[in-house]
């Protein structure tokens, strides 16, 4: 039975480098474009798995290394911002903050639900952020995965010749 | 193989209701608003923050009010809850798994969104609100077709290490058999 490609390590590198960008500000502009960044964590884990695997990497390996790059990109989302912020002099609090009251011209009555994510400690705030992230980077990132897999993976199970038989002993 | 069938049934099925879950959410806050739950629409809204732009201009908007997504991640969802319905429809129908579509046809279904965000913001087009749902919607309807096979494959991969390392010391299933 073929070896199964590691995807630990592809994961990890691509979802913490993916995820530090899309924490620092104005470049984490590119993930409001369709999650991008977190696609991209799952595409170069792909790659990356691609290129190590001695066969053809199958596309639920390619799905399971992106789904890990993306939960691992939630944490070094906050992470990166989290750093910013403090060199910027702003917090969680004060953008959520800033976010809803953009929102309120929409929504004129939220100004309860505004006063109520304003009374959370700042790391409540942060921990639950980080826990919404991984809800929702993890399956951005196996789509990405997937479709790293289908774009750079050239082999097919035909152009990879058979192990030799081994002598009867 | 009925085994393998039925675990495909299941993957489409569940991948198919989170896809539609998550395209009621993002289509939830105008409803939600005119309901009364405003606090509730914020929260959906803060909630696509992170993976949308939001911008007003740019988005579909459903009784004087923009969705919780731009228009062009509306069509990314609604094109992939299609394609994941489509998927399910397929695989109800079959005995055997289907093929993966050809590798190629992942970036070709990302040519015209790739070409229509560029042009419009070269100026060289209008870039419409339509215009950019109807290129999302290819592009999430064909990943769809790649997504629900390497979901059901990852499910297998799991099952069968989960099976591997049941086995005691060693013994495959069908020795044990």
């Amino acid at each position: 039975m073929q070896q199964q490609v590691d995807i630990w390590r592809p994961a990890l590198i691509s979802g913490a480098i993916f995820g530090f960008i899309a924490g620092v500000p104005f470049v984490n502009l590119l993930n409001c474009l369709c999650c991008s960044l977190i696609l991209g964590a799952g595409v170069m884990s792909s790659l990356m798995m691609v290129r190590a695997s001695a066969g053809p990497l199958g596309y639920g390996r390619a799905a399971l290394g992106g789904f890990v790059a993306g939960v691992v990109a939630a944490p070094a989302s906050t992470v990166a911002s989290s750093l910013f912020s403090i060199l910027m002099g702003t917090n969680v609090k004060e953008q959520i903050e800033q976010s809803s009251r953009m929102m309120e011209q929409y929504l004129p009555d939220a100004g309860e639900a505004s006063r109520v994510l304003a009374s959370i400690p700042a790391i409540m705030i942060t921990l639950m952020v980080t826990l919404i992230l991984v809800v929702v980077f993890a399956p951005f990132g196996a789509i990405g995965g997937v479709i790293g897999r289908a774009i750079f993976e050239r082999r097919t199970p035909a152009s990879v010749p058979p192990p030799p038989l081994e002598p009867p002993t | 193989m009925r085994t393998a069938r039925g675990r495909r049934l299941l993957v489409c099925v569940a991948v198919s209701t989170l896809a539609l879950s998550w395209c009621a959410l993002a289509a939830s806050p105008p409803w939600l608003h005119h309901t009364g739950h405003d606090g509730a629409a914020m929260a959906v809204r803060l909630l696509f923050l992170p993976v949308c732009h939001q911008i007003d201009s740019r988005s579909l908007h459903v009784g004087g009010e923009p969705l919780a997504v731009c228009a062009r991640c509306a069509g990314l969802y609604a094109g992939f809850l299609a394609g994941c319905l489509a998927g399910l429809w397929i695989t109800a129908r079959r005995a055997t798994p289907p093929a993966f579509p050809p590798g190629r046809l992942v970036p070709l279904a990302a040519l015209p969104l790739a070409a229509e965000w560029a042009m419009g913001h070269a100026g060289l087009i209008e870039s419409t609100a339509w215009g950019r749902t109807a290129t999302g919607l290819i592009f999430g309807c064909v990943v769809a077709f790649y997504f629900l096979p390497a979901i059901d494959e990852m499910c297998g991969e799991i099952i069968e290490a989960a099976r591997r390392r049941a086995a005691p010391h060693g013994r495959s299933h069908a020795a044990a058999s």
